[in-house]
């Protein structure tokens, strides 16, 4: 296997590299995955593929909504019942790019001691892209493990 | 048992709830020992390339959480609900 080192020169190089890596696996793996897997669940009362995708693209509009910058594009058009409509493999891989292109396209203008609240505690912009960043890390976390318990091979594992 | 304070210490074979959960918290506890005091802006090497103190903070953040994230997956397929997520 290639050392991991090799194939993600983003690895430890801080805040927009680390989004730019986890964004890439999580396209990556969306590709890689067959269209009926998508609603593929470990158990009743788990979160199916497509909707840990989907709730990705929900943090990453409206964590950056509360992060202060702007109102991202896209999220007044996300359908409330998005988790249940959105879930074809081309729904999500459409939504996953307009939510990281809209974090790609903010973040790095933020002023990032801004005060804001999140979840009616007081914090910075920094704060609430910290927890962006961490919400996409926990989520392909779990979309690994789905993967493996489906048999989908891991794209940036690959000999 | 040997120290956490460095990874080359770390046995093999480190298996049961008792181990993993002490191991686990001997680490939490070197990270939250170590991060206080860290000169956040230093300069280091990380896996062959440069970057700084924090970059590599940042890395054992995002690397917990993605690990979690294959730990709640794990706990849902065998019908342990998450904690926090218990009502």
């Amino acid at each position: 296997m290639m050392p991991l080192a090799a194939q993600s020169p983003e690895l430890g190089q801080g805040w927009l590299p680390e989004f730019e890596l986890v964004s890439k696996q999580f396209l990556q793996l969306a590709e890689a995955t067959p269209e009926e897997k998508f609603a593929w669940r470990p158990k009743d009362g788990a979160r199916s593929v497509s909707e840990i995708y989907m709730q990705v693209v929900l943090g990453n509009l409206v964590l950056l909504t509360r992060s202060g910058i702007v109102e991202p594009m896209g999220l007044s058009q996300l359908p409330k019942d998005f988790e249940k409509s959105l879930t074809s493999k081309a729904d999500v891989l459409k939504w996953l790019k307009l939510s990281q292109d809209a974090v790609r396209m903010s973040a790095p203008k933020a002023k990032l001691k801004t005060r804001v609240k999140l979840f009616g505690q007081d914090t910075t912009t920094e704060g609430v892209l910290l927890r962006l960043l961490l919400h996409n890390h926990e989520h392909l976390g779990r979309q690994v493990s789905y993967a493996h318990m489906m048999d989908v091979a891991i794209p940036w594992e690959r000999r | 048992m040997a120290s956490p304070g460095n990874s080359k210490n770390l046995p093999k074979g480190i298996v049961s709830k008792a181990d993993l959960a002490k191991w686990l918290k001997d680490s939490e506890d070197a990270v939250r020992a170590a991060y206080p005091k860290a000169d956040m802006k230093k300069a280091v090497k990380f896996l062959g390339k440069d970057t700084t103190v924090e970059g590599v903070f940042l890395r054992l953040l995002v690397h917990s959480h993605e690990h979690m994230g294959q730990l709640i997956a794990y706990a849902r397929s065998t019908g342990v609900v998450p904690p926090w997520s218990a009502k």
